[in-house]
């Protein structure tokens, strides 16, 4: 399906809070969805799988202990959907230190949009490594050396974020995004749950609009 | 304050978000020279656009498609519309409506026979079709019954429509849903703000409405040319003075209310930009003879247009009658020469702000930036917002800071005793029946676990109580780490560091809260007039009346187009 940026990222953040996430979360994670789609890369795909395997709250407790390096979750596995913002949060830390390593990240490629809007702050490019793959951005543009797979993984048991990187060969920026059938679907599935069920309580309440002239 | 006594600061200041920022005072907003719909105006006549109807085929059932092209000095956009026979039992303004009496979408560029065949098998279906990037907007709307009957029968009689019939509803449709930025699959706002015709905010919607109006007088006076040939008799031509007097209607819901929460960075920019127009006038150290005169003039046709206002809701009744005498001591004011002097603008506001009611210091506000094109009208470049609304934390902030940028943006949330069930009544959830936003009773209904985050003051208050126990010398940064679920509000505290006019500085969920102030603020911005409330929740407006039609925008360059007794009618 080819959607306007706008609908897949309005999707996405959807997807997110239907899924149990809080609203700021959500609306990185739509943004970071939308950021790989002008890119061509599988982010809303990833997001959807992600989302998939939480049940209610887990991902609150799957934030960095500390942001001390190594960022780590005290047990299970890291969300990237809490890591990634906390990235763009520490880009003054990583300015000082010049790269951190994070542990046991879900679907690390959600991580590289932050990786993107940390080098918009910081002015310079950042580098992002797990298994083959290794990015560079400036937030605007970007490099990427991987195979498919990588870009998919469900888990990186170690990726390394550094400053400084050059830039390759710019990968192509789009303005719409592809998405399969099957996984809008799925998102607009977990989208619905965050819809209020109409009850005869809310229809009695008046809670709608109920702005129409009909016939007039 | 006493004017009178009052020294006379040495600059005027820009209103504090503390004043602008209340629901009752965004809730009496007017239309202005920054108003969108003026905006669009003045561009089509300054840079003389140009207007087309390449096709127009809808057979005698009124069914058919037609497509109305502007042509700019860079570009040209049509409005494909599509007529459609419906039957009355279908004709419903909710969102879930699946037929209209007519359908629309703004093309970008002139379509070919392709693309309107692409958009004949979409647009009808408005949200369950799909459109591309070629388009830029996607709406529909149905007829007034009423009116639009007893304009076609009048027409097809030989004699033209009663005048007060039209002025009683003002419309022959209205708009139940405009689409832009990318919904459906249309471009988004970001593919196209970089035009300068579309740069300013909803210049696209606009010019789609602007465009259906014209549609729509075609239309009535196609659907009396068959009437009347089918009795054997020649339809009147509709009088371009009765013509000139409708709009377009729209009747605004729930739907639009969120938007300008969810938006605070563009909100500002809006805000901003009226205050500092009013900011200038204020500044000027004396008026012109002309000047004088001018705003007499506007005063006059804007106090008699105000008086044909009609509302049948009690809330707006109470507001206009307020009004009203406001009008009757403006007058006797400025009777008295007091626009003379020194700094003239700044007295008469202050007179006001003293004296009026707020529904007429806003009528004030909007009709005293009229005189003063060349020194307020660029303000409408800084209207739009180019930055992304979702703004990146700034992690390096020290709470101590944050907790100080709190107490002192937040200071009304802070009072506020969100324990009590009155200052958290309402619940704002998007409905699965009807996918769009709905306000619900937060101690009645089971909603609470769909809450849309449109309480930016409760959740303030949150976060500051969060933060009990933190050292100020600790990062934002580390604060999220451990509370990523106060991210949202957290952001929205640092967006106001650089936007002060960025958040509604009232409860958005008390249980006497008024959405209507919501939506007449935004519509006001949209340019709209004759501000109908018909419950606390969703009014009905008029759009582009008393506007010139297309063809007539070049020999009626009129900047004042908006009153209907103006200037050089």
């Amino acid at each position: 399906m080819n959607l306007s940026l706008n609908e897949l990222e309005a999707l996405c953040r959807r997807a997110a809070v239907g899924a149990g996430l809080h609203w700021g979360l959500a609306e990185e994670a739509g943004k970071a969805a939308r950021w790989l789609a002008e890119f061509d890369l599988p982010g809303a795909q990833a997001l959807l799988r992600y989302l998939e395997t939480l049940s209610g709250g887990s991902v609150l407790r799957a934030g960095p202990v500390s942001l001390e390096a190594p960022w780590r979750v005290e047990a299970g596995r890291l969300c990237p959907l809490i890591a990634g913002p906390a990235l763009c949060d520490s880009a003054e830390r990583l300015a000082k230190s010049g790269g951190l390593e994070m542990e046991n990240v879900c679907f690390p490629v959600l991580v590289l949009p932050h990786a993107a809007a940390t080098a918009e702050i910081l002015g310079e490019c950042v580098s992002l490594d797990w298994q083959a793959l290794h990015a560079v951005t400036d937030g605007r543009c970007l490099s990427l050396a991987s195979k498919q797979t990588d870009l998919l993984s469900e888990q990186a048991v170690s990726l390394t974020c550094r400053l400084g990187g050059r830039l390759g060969r710019h990968r192509a920026r789009h303005r719409r995004a592809c998405v399969s059938a099957d996984c809008f679907d799925r998102l607009s599935a977990l989208a619905h749950r965050s819809f209020a069920p109409a009850t005869a309580q809310s229809r009695m309440l008046g809670a709608g609009s109920g702005c129409d002239e009909g016939n007039q | 304050m006493d004017s009178s006594s009052a020294p006379e600061p040495a600059h005027i200041p820009l209103r504090p978000p503390q004043q602008v920022m209340r629901l009752s005072r965004l809730g009496a907003f007017h239309q202005s020279r920054l108003s969108f719909m003026r905006i669009l105006l003045r561009r089509l006549t300054a840079e003389a656009w140009r207007f087309d109807r390449p096709v127009f085929d809808i057979d005698a059932q009124g069914v058919g498609h037609a497509v109305y092209c502007a042509h700019g000095p860079e570009r040209s956009y049509s409005l494909v519309c599509f007529a459609h026979d419906l039957p009355p039992e279908k004709r419903s303004d909710r969102v879930i409506a699946q037929a209209w009496d007519a359908t629309f979408a703004l093309f970008d560029g002139v379509p070919t026979g392709q693309d309107i065949a692409r958009l004949s098998r979409n647009v009808p279906l408005q949200e369950a079709g799909r459109v591309t990037e070629r388009e830029l907007s996607v709406s529909r709307a149905n007829r007034s019954v009423r009116l639009w009957e007893h304009v076609v029968s009048s027409l097809a009689a030989g004699h033209q429509p009663d005048v007060d019939q039209i002025d009683a509803v003002g419309y022959l449709m209205r708009t139940t849903a405009v689409y832009g930025s990318g919904k459906l699959g249309a471009a988004d706002r970001e593919a196209i703000a970089k035009r300068a015709e579309l740069a300013a905010p909803f210049q696209v919607e606009m010019l789609s409405v602007y465009l259906t109006r014209a549609f729509v007088r075609d239309l009535v006076q196609h659907m009396a040319h068959v009437r009347a040939e089918k009795a054997g008799k020649r339809a009147a031509q509709l009088d371009p003075h009765l013509a000139r007097r409708l709009g377009i209607g729209n009747s605004t819901g729930l739907g639009m209310a969120p938007f300008l929460i969810n938006h605070p960075q563009l909100f500002h920019n809006w805000i901003a930009a009226r205050e500092t127009a009013l900011q200038r006038v204020r500044s000027l150290e004396a008026a012109s003879d002309q000047e004088i005169a001018q705003f007499l003039e506007l005063f006059e046709s804007a106090r008699a247009s105000t008086m044909r206002w009609r509302s049948a809701h009690a809330l707006q009744e109470r507001k206009l009658v307020a009004l009203m005498a406001d009008l009757d001591s403006m007058a006797d004011f400025l009777s008295h020469a007091e626009l003379e002097g020194a700094r003239p603008w700044d007295r008469l506001y202050r007179w006001a702000e003293e004296r009026l009611s707020v529904e007429g210091q806003e009528w004030l506000v909007s009709l005293m930036l009229e005189p003063f094109g060349d020194l307020v009208d660029d303000l409408a470049d800084q209207m739009a917002s180019h930055a992304p609304e979702l703004r990146p934390v700034d992690g390096s902030m020290p709470l101590a800071r944050l907790r100080l940028a709190i107490e002192a943006r937040y200071d009304w949330a802070l009072c506020i005793d969100w324990d009590d069930p009155e200052s958290a009544a309402r619940v704002w959830y998007i409905s699965a029946e009807k996918q769009e936003p709905r306000l619900g009773e937060r101690h009645q209904e089971s909603v609470e676990a769909y809450e849309q985050p449109l309480a930016p003051g409760r959740d303030v208050a949150t976060l500051y109580a969060a933060l009990d126990g933190w050292d100020g010398a600790a990062t934002v940064a580390e604060f999220l780490c451990h509370h990523p679920e106060h991210r949202h509000a957290l952001r929205r505290v640092q967006i106001l560091e650089r936007a002060p006019y960025a958040e509604i500085r009232d409860n958005t969920i008390a249980a006497d809260l008024l959405p209507i102030d919501l939506l007449r603020c935004k519509l006001s911005f949209f340019g709209a007039t004759c501000f109908d409330p018909r419950s606390d929740r969703w009014v009905r407006i008029s759009m582009f009346s008393n506007a010139p039609y297309p063809n007539e925008l070049a020999a009626r360059c009129d900047p004042f187009w908006i009153y209907p007794e103006a200037l050089h009618q």
